[in-house]
C-alpha cells in the first residue's frame, strides 16, 4: 500500500510515517454526544434571528413580478415618504460590479454574470430594489408603493429548447465575464473523452440506451436564509451571516463593494440547516449596502417563499446515457451526454455538470471508452445552485437506469451486472485525473473501498436472493425490488483549503479555532474529536470556536463533502504541532531527551517515572519559566479526494389500481471510511436518504406558462414528515473502511446518502411492473398510464 | 409578521359577537387556514372576531338521531369525544386525517365547511351525514342544509353580520357499514387528489341506505342522490359497484391541477367504488 | 390591548397589538426566540407551543387569544438550568442536528406526555406529524422520545 499519495497527513511532526493501520482509539469512532445540541434544545439564542439587535433597520427586496423583463422606471418617492421608511435603493444607487453568488475557490468557476441589482430582471422574484425601514410594516408599504415600469420580454422557460436560434437571449449585458456563449443562452459547456466511444460501442455486443430527467428540487432547511450587519468601534463592516462559506463572503462583499477584505468580519453562528442553499453569497451584500449607506445596522430574514425561490434550487438536468456491453454484462463503453438548467444565473453551473459524470462514471472504471458532454443553459427561472449531492443524483439516476437496463436486457441480476463491473480498492479511473470540479483532476487510486460489501451486506438485509426475480402479488399489489451503487468524493482536491489553530490553556483544555463552518452537521464536534485523540485529552477539554473571519484560520467552508476529510486533517495537524510542542516543553520541564516521553490522559509521563498534567505544564509556561503560548496553527490541502461508496436497495408495492407506490423497505450501505463519529454519520445518512426519497415521490418546484412559481410553500411543496409512509421503512448501515489519507482513516459521509434513493425506486419499480418511469418525483398517474398501456 | 394591520375580537358571548359582526368583522374560529390567507394576501379583512372564546358555541350535543357540533369545538375535542365514536366513526376517520395534531387542537368542523374546499375532509362528511347549519344574525336563526350552503369553492351563502352556531350531522342508521378513502400523496398533511365517503346498511343482502360523497372531483363535494336512490332495493351482487362506478362518472367533472390530471381523478375514483368491499368497515360496538 | 396570561409560570399583564401573531409577541416583544419560524403557514412545526395544555402553532393564533391561557415555551422546560427529560433524550438520541426544528418537536412531545405519559408508537407518530425536519430522517427523534417513554416506565 502506498502511503505517500496523501501528502503530509501520515507524517508526524518529525516527518516520519505514522501508523495508517486500525487501532485503538479514545475518543474517535465513539458516538460523542454533538457538543452544541444542548444549548439548540434549550432554546437559547443561538441562530442568526435570534442574535439580532432589536434597533436594527429591517430590509426587504422588491421582486419582480415577470420572468423576463427590462426596468423602464423606477419611482420611490411615494415609497420614500412611508413613515419610518429610511433607505429605497435600486439598481441606479447601487455599484454595477459583475460578481457570482456562488461560495467557491476564488477564481470561481461560476460566471460573473450577476449584479446586486440590475435593470433587466431574469426570472419572477429577481430583486428590483432594497428597502430598509425601521419596522415590518413600514417596509411592507413601502414595497407597496413602489411604482415600476417594466418592459416585458419573451421568457426562455424550457430548458431543452433555451439553446435554439432566436430564443430571446437571457443574459445580453456586455460586462459579464465567465459565461461561454451568451447569446445562445449557454452558461457553461463542457465535453471530455477517454478512447473512442463511437468505435468501442459499434463493437459491443449489446447498447442500451436511455434518457432521464432529474427535478428542480429545493433544500428547505428549517432556517430560512437570514444575516444582519453592523459597523464596528472601528468603521468596520461586521455581517453575522446564516452562511456556509463566510470566508467566500467576506471575499465576494468586499469585490461587490469595493472594500477591503480588511475591513469586513463575516461571522457564522449556528445554522439552522444548509444542504447547499447556503454555499453563496445570498442576502449579505443586501444588508450590507444599506450599513454601508446609513452606518445603521441591517436586519434581512427571508421568508419561506423568498427561501423557495430566491436562494437555490436544485439544477434540472437531462442526461441521455447508452452503454455498451459484451453479452456477458462486461461493460466497455458509457456514453453521457447531458443538458442542465441554471436558471437565471449560472451559480455553480459548470461544477454541479461536471459533479454528474467525475462523481458517477468512476464506479465502472473497467470501460474501454467513455465520453460525457454537454451544456448548461439558462432559462427564466429561479437560480439553480449548490444541493447535497451537487450533480451526483442528476447523473446517477440515468447511468444506474441504463445499467438497469442492461441487466434485464441480458436477463442478468442487477446486482450481478454491478458487482462485475464496479471499481475495487486498488484501482483507478482516468476520469479522476480528467473531470475536476470546473478544471482537471486529480489522478488518484482508490485506496479504501468496501463497495462490494456494501453491495452483499444491503442484498442480505432487503432478502435480494428470496425477492429479485420471484412474482409477488398481494391484490392489486405487485412487489418489486431495485438496487443501484453510489460513490461521492471527500472535499475538492488541490482546490479546498482548510485551517485550523489550537492554543493550549493553563487548565489544560485547548481552544480549537476553525473556519469550518458547522452548518448542523456536529462538524464541530467531529473536529473536537479528532484533536482530543490526538492529545490525548477528553472531548470536553476541546472548546470549539466556529467560524468567524476575524478569529479563526482560513477554512473554504461547509461544502464539497470537505469537513471531515480537509477541515478534519487541518486540525489533525495543528493537534500534532501542539502535542509536539508539549513534549518540547516538558523534556525541557523534566530535563531529559523527547524519546523518553508519551501523553497520557491529560499528562505527560516520563519513562524515568516522572510526570506532569497539562495543567501544570501550561501553568509554568503562562507564569513559569522559557515563558510561551503553546499554540499551533496548520493547513490542508487535499492532494486526493477519496471516495465514499455506497450501495442501496428498495423494495416497493405498486398499486395498480391507483399507480400509487409503498415503499416497503429501503437500505443504504455506506464505505465513508472511519466513522469518527457513527451516531453522527449515521444521522447524515438517515438524513440525505430522506430528503432522496422527498425528491423521489414528492419534491419539485414547479413553474405555470409565465414562470411564476405555483408550488413555493411548505403547504404544496411536500418535504417528507413523521406521516410519511416510508420513514419506518428505511435502515442505514456503515461498513467500516480505514483510508490511509483521511484523518484517522475517514473519509466523508454527508452527500452521498442522496444520490441514490431516486434510481434505487425507479428501478425497484421496474422491477415489479414492467415500467421504466425516465423521471422522478414518481407520478402515480404516469405510472398508471403506462401500467395501462402495457397491458 | 402577519404583514397587513386589522383589528380583532374575542367576545366571549354571541350577543358580542353580533356586535362586532355588525361592525364589519368576520366571525373566524381557529383560525388555522384564515391566517395562511391573510398572511398570503389571498383574503383582506378589516375585522376578524373569534368564536373560539363563546362558551355557549363549545361543545357536542347529542339527540338519538342525530349530534350536534357547535362552532367553536375543534377537531380535537371531536376525537377525544367518547360518545361520537361509534355514533359517527367515519367523521372521525376523516377529522384524524385533518392536518397536524396542532392544526386539529385549532380547526374546526364548522370552519372546514365555511372553507368549502372540494378537497376538504370535514365537508365530505358533513354533505355524507345530510349536515344542517344553524346560521344566526341580529335578525335571529335559520337553518340551512351544508349542500346548500356551499356554493362553489371557497364561496359559501354567509351573508355579512352572520355566523354559524353549529352543525347538525344525521346518526347513519344502525349497522351501516361505512368507508373514508382517500387517494393522495402519500403524506400527512397531504390533500388529496380524490376522496370517497361512503354510508352503506344491508338487510339480508338488500340495500336499505346508500350514500356516496366524492371530493376533489368537482366544484364541490359531490353527493349523487338520484343515484343513491336507485341503489336502496337492489340486492348486494357481484358487479354491483362496477355499474355504480361506472355510472358516477356522470356526476363527477374534475380538473387537471398542479396535483393531478381528471383523467387520474376520474380513474382512480372508479377504482375505489369498484373495490368499495375492500374498504367497508362496520362500527365498533359502544 | 392588554391580556393577562401565565407565561413559563410566571403570570403577565401586557399591551399588545390585536393583530401580532403569538410567535411575533415571543420572540419580539418577550425576548424568548427558543421559539422559531420555519414557514409562518402551520406546516413546519417549528413555532409549536403549548396553550392550555395543547401543542398550537403559534404562527397561526394573535396575541390577544392568550389573554387568560396557560402558555408554556421552550425555555418554559428546563428548571433551575435542569433541563427537561425530554429535552435530555434528545440530546442523548443524537435527535439533534442543525436544532432549528427541536424546540418545535420538543414542545409537541411534551404536550403528548403530559397527557399520555404512556403513548403507543401510533400516537407518537400522530403527535409528531405536524412537525418537519430536514436534518435526521426523524429516525433519531423518534428513537428520544421511545427511549424516554421505556426509561420513564
Amino acid at each position: 500500500m502506498k502511503l505517500s499519495t496523501g501528502g503530509s497527513v501520515q507524517t508526524d511532526i518529525k516527518g516520519r510515517i505514522s501508523e495508517p493501520v486500525e487501532r485503538t482509539f479514545d475518543v474517535v469512532g465513539r458516538p460523542v454526544k454533538k457538543i452544541d445540541s444542548m444549548g439548540m434544545i434549550l432554546g437559547e439564542p443561538v441562530y442568526t434571528d435570534d442574535m439580532a439587535p432589536s434597533n436594527v433597520l429591517i430590509v426587504k427586496i422588491l421582486r419582480s413580478p415577470h420572468a423576463h423583463a427590462v426596468i423602464k422606471r423606477i419611482n420611490k418617492d411615494k415609497a420614500l415618504k412611508v413613515p419610518g421608511v429610511k433607505l429605497i435603493l435600486t439598481h441606479e444607487d447601487v455599484p454595477r460590479v459583475p460578481f457570482t453568488r456562488a461560495g467557491q475557490g476564488y477564481p470561481e468557476p461560476s460566471p460573473y454574470d450577476t449584479f446586486l441589482l440590475d435593470r433587466k430582471v431574469r426570472y419572477v422574484g429577481d430583486a428590483v430594489a432594497i428597502v430598509a425601514g425601521e419596522t415590518e410594516e413600514a417596509v411592507d408599504e413601502a414595497l407597496r408603493q413602489i411604482e415600476v415600469e417594466y418592459e416585458v420580454l419573451e421568457p426562455v422557460l424550457d430548458f431543452e429548447h433555451a439553446m435554439d436560434e432566436g430564443m430571446p437571449v437571457i443574459h445580453d449585458e456586455p460586462d459579464i465575464k465567465g459565461v461561454y456563449n451568451p447569446s445562445r443562452n449557454i452558461a457553461a459547456h463542457y465535453e471530455m473523452s477517454v478512447g473512442d466511444v463511437e468505435e468501442v460501442l459499434k463493437n459491443c455486443e449489446i447498447v442500451v440506451e436511455g434518457t432521464y430527467y432529474y427535478p428542480r428540487s429545493q433544500h428547505v432547511m428549517m432556517e430560512p436564509h437570514a444575516a444582519f450587519s453592523y459597523l464596528d468601534s472601528n468603521g468596520r463592516l461586521v455581517v453575522v451571516s446564516s452562511t456556509q462559506v463566510p470566508f467566500h463572503t467576506r471575499r465576494i462583499l468586499s469585490r461587490i463593494f469595493s472594500i477591503p477584505i480588511g475591513k469586513i468580519r463575516v461571522i457564522k453562528p449556528r445554522i439552522g440547516g444548509g444542504f447547499g442553499a447556503k454555499q453563496a453569497m445570498i442576502v449579505d451584500a443586501y444588508i450590507a449596502a444599506v450599513t454601508l449607506k446609513t452606518g445603521l445596522p441591517a436586519k434581512i430574514v427571508y421568508t419561506r417563499e423568498e427561501a423557495f425561490v430566491n436562494t437555490y434550487t436544485r439544477h434540472l438536468m437531462r442526461f441521455t446515457v447508452r452503454v455498451g456491453a459484451d453479452r456477458n454484462g462486461k461493460i466497455k463503453a458509457i456514453d453521457m451526454k447531458g443538458l442542465s438548467d441554471t436558471g437565471a444565473y449560472g451559480d455553480h453551473a459548470l461544477t454541479t455538470f461536471m459533479v454528474a459524470g467525475s462523481k458517477t462514471l468512476p464506479l465502472y472504471n473497467k470501460v474501454e471508452a467513455v465520453r460525457f458532454s454537454g451544456d448548461v443553459v439558462y432559462t427564466n427561472h429561479p437560480s439553480a445552485g449548490a444541493f447535497r449531492g451537487y450533480g451526483a443524483p442528476q447523473g446517477l439516476l440515468a447511468l444506474e437506469s441504463v445499467v438497469d437496463q442492461l441487466a434485464y436486457e441480458l436477463g442478468m441480476d442487477p446486482v450481478e451486472i454491478r458487482k462485475m463491473n464496479a471499481i475495487r480498492e486498488g484501482e483507478s479511473s482516468p476520469i479522476f485525473k480528467i473531470m475536476g470540479e470546473g478544471r482537471e483532476g486529480v489522478e488518484q487510486v482508490v485506496e479504501s473501498c468496501k463497495l462490494h460489501e456494501c453491495i452483499e451486506k444491503g442484498m442480505e438485509i432487503i432478502g435480494w436472493k428470496e425477492k429479485w426475480n420471484k412474482k409477488r402479488i398481494e391484490g392489486s399489489k405487485v412487489l418489486g425490488v431495485g438496487v443501484s451503487i453510489a460513490m461521492q468524493g471527500s472535499g475538492i482536491a488541490k482546490v479546498d483549503m482548510a485551517s485550523a489553530t489550537i492554543k493550549m490553556n493553563d487548565d489544560g483544555s485547548f481552544n480549537l479555532l476553525v473556519g469550518a463552518t458547522d452548518l448542523g452537521t456536529g462538524s464541530d464536534t467531529v473536529l473536537a474529536q479528532i484533536a482530543a485523540e490526538t492529545l490525548g485529552v477528553d472531548v470536553e477539554d476541546i472548546i470549539v470556536y466556529s467560524s468567524d473571519t476575524d478569529m479563526t484560520p482560513f477554512d473554504t467552508g461547509a461544502y464539497a463533502s470537505s469537513t471531515t476529510y480537509v477541515s478534519g486533517n487541518a486540525v489533525k495537524k495543528a493537534a500534532e504541532e501542539v502535542k509536539y510542542q508539549i513534549l518540547e516543553a516538558a523534556a525541557e520541564f523534566f530535563g531529559e531527551p523527547m524519546d523518553n516521553l508519551h501523553i497520557e490522559k491529560k499528562k505527560v509521563v516520563s519513562k524515568s517515572g516522572k510526570s506532569v498534567t497539562f495543567a501544570d505544564l501550561c501553568t509554568t509556561l503562562y507564569y513559569g519559566s522559557d515563558q510561551r503560548q503553546i499554540a499551533a496553527t496548520a493547513s490542508f490541502v487535499g492532494e486526493v479526494s477519496p471516495p465514499p461508496f455506497m450501495a442501496s436497495f428498495a423494495e416497493v408495492a405498486v398499486d395498480t389500481e391507483t399507480g400509487e407506490v409503498e415503499l416497503r423497505k429501503f437500505v443504504s450501505v455506506a464505505d465513508a471510511g472511519k466513522a469518527l463519529n457513527p451516531e453522527l454519520a449515521l444521522g447524515q445518512l438517515y438524513g440525505a436518504t430522506v430528503q432522496g426519497l422527498g425528491a423521489t415521490f414528492n419534491e419539485e418546484l414547479r413553474f405555470d406558462s409565465r414562470g411564476r412559481p405555483v408550488n413555493a410553500s411548505l403547504f404544496t411543496y411536500k418535504i417528507p414528515s413523521r406521516g410519511d409512509h416510508y420513514i419506518n421503512n428505511i435502515e442505514c448501515h456503515l461498513v467500516d473502511s480505514y483510508e490511509p489519507t483521511g484523518p484517522y482513516g475517514a473519509k466523508s459521509i454527508a452527500e452521498i446518502g442522496i444520490d441514490t434513493p431516486a434510481v434505487t425506486v425507479l428501478n425497484a419499480i421496474y422491477n415489479a411492473v414492467g415500467v421504466r418511469l425516465n423521471k422522478v418525483p414518481v407520478n402515480p398517474e404516469e405510472l398508471l398510464k403506462k401500467m395501462e398501456e402495457k397491458k | 409578521m402577519i404583514g397587513t394591520s386589522f383589528s380583532f375580537y374575542t367576545p366571549s358571548t354571541e350577543r358580542e359577537l353580533l356586535i362586532t359582526l355588525s361592525k364589519g368583522a368576520l366571525p373566524v374560529a381557529g383560525m388555522t387556514d384564515v391566517m395562511v390567507k391573510i398572511r398570503t394576501g389571498k383574503m383582506k379583512a378589516k375585522a376578524l372576531s373569534s368564536v373560539s372564546r363563546i362558551e355557549s358555541l363549545k361543545g357536542v350535543q347529542m339527540a338519538d338521531d342525530a349530534v350536534t357540533i357547535m362552532a367553536a369545538t375543534t377537531y380535537t375535542e371531536l376525537l377525544e369525544n367518547k360518545g361520537l365514536k361509534w355514533r359517527l366513526p367515519i367523521l372521525l376517520d376523516a377529522v384524524s386525517e385533518i392536518g397536524s395534531t396542532q392544526i386539529r387542537n385549532r380547526g374546526t368542523l364548522v370552519g372546514n365547511i365555511v372553507n368549502a374546499s372540494p378537497a376538504g375532509d370535514g365537508l365530505l362528511v358533513a354533505y355524507l351525514l345530510d349536515g344542517n347549519l344553524e346560521i344566526c344574525s341580529n335578525e335571529g336563526c335559520r337553518s340551512v342544509d351544508v349542500r346548500d350552503f356551499v356554493k362553489g369553492p371557497g364561496q359559501v351563502a354567509l351573508a355579512p353580520g352572520e355566523y354559524i352556531r353549529s352543525v347538525t350531522l344525521k346518526i347513519p342508521p344502525k349497522d351501516s357499514l361505512y368507508a373514508f378513502v382517500k387517494v393522495g400523496q402519500r403524506s400527512a398533511m397531504a390533500i388529496s387528489v380524490a376522496s370517497v365517503g361512503v354510508l352503506l346498511r344491508l338487510n339480508a343482502g338488500t340495500i336499505e341506505d346508500f350514500r356516496i360523497a366524492l371530493g376533489s372531483v368537482a366544484p364541490t363535494v359531490v353527493r349523487p342522490l338520484e343515484l343513491e336512490r336507485n341503489l336502496v332495493s337492489l340486492k348486494m351482487e357481484d358487479g354491483l359497484f362496477k355499474t355504480l362506478a361506472g355510472e358516477l362518472m356522470n356526476y363527477i367533472s374534475p380538473i387537471d391541477d398542479i396535483r393531478a390530471s381528471a383523467w387520474y381523478r376520474r380513474e382512480v375514483v372508479k377504482r375505489i367504488v369498484e373495490n368499495l368491499s375492500v374498504y367497508l368497515k362496520g362500527v365498533e360496538k359502544q | 390591548m392588554k391580556i393577562r396570561f401565565t407565561l413559563n409560570g410566571e403570570r403577565l399583564e401586557m399591551d399588545v397589538r390585536e393583530d401580532q401573531r403569538v410567535l411575533d409577541l415571543l420572540r419580539e416583544e418577550l425576548g424568548l426566540t427558543g421559539t422559531k419560524e420555519g414557514c409562518g403557514e402551520g406546516e413546519c412545526g417549528a413555532c409549536t407551543i403549548i396553550v392550555d395544555g395543547r401543542a398550537v402553532n403559534s404562527c397561526l393564533m394573535l396575541a390577544p387569544e392568550l389573554d387568560g391561557r396557560d402558555v408554556i415555551t421552550i425555555e418554559g422546560l428546563s428548571k433551575d438550568d435542569e433541563p427537561d427529560p425530554i429535552q435530555k433524550a434528545f440530546v442523548d438520541a443524537g435527535a439533534v442536528q442543525c436544532g432549528f426544528c427541536t424546540p418545535g418537536f420538543v414542545m409537541s412531545t411534551k404536550a403528548l406526555l403530559m397527557k399520555n405519559p404512556r403513548p403507543s408508537r401510533e400516537e407518537i407518530y400522530k403527535a409528531l406529524e405536524g412537525n418537519l425536519c430536514r436534518c435526521t430522517g426523524y429516525v433519531k427523534i423518534l428513537e428520544a422520545v421511545e427511549n424516554l417513554i421505556t426509561k420513564e416506565g
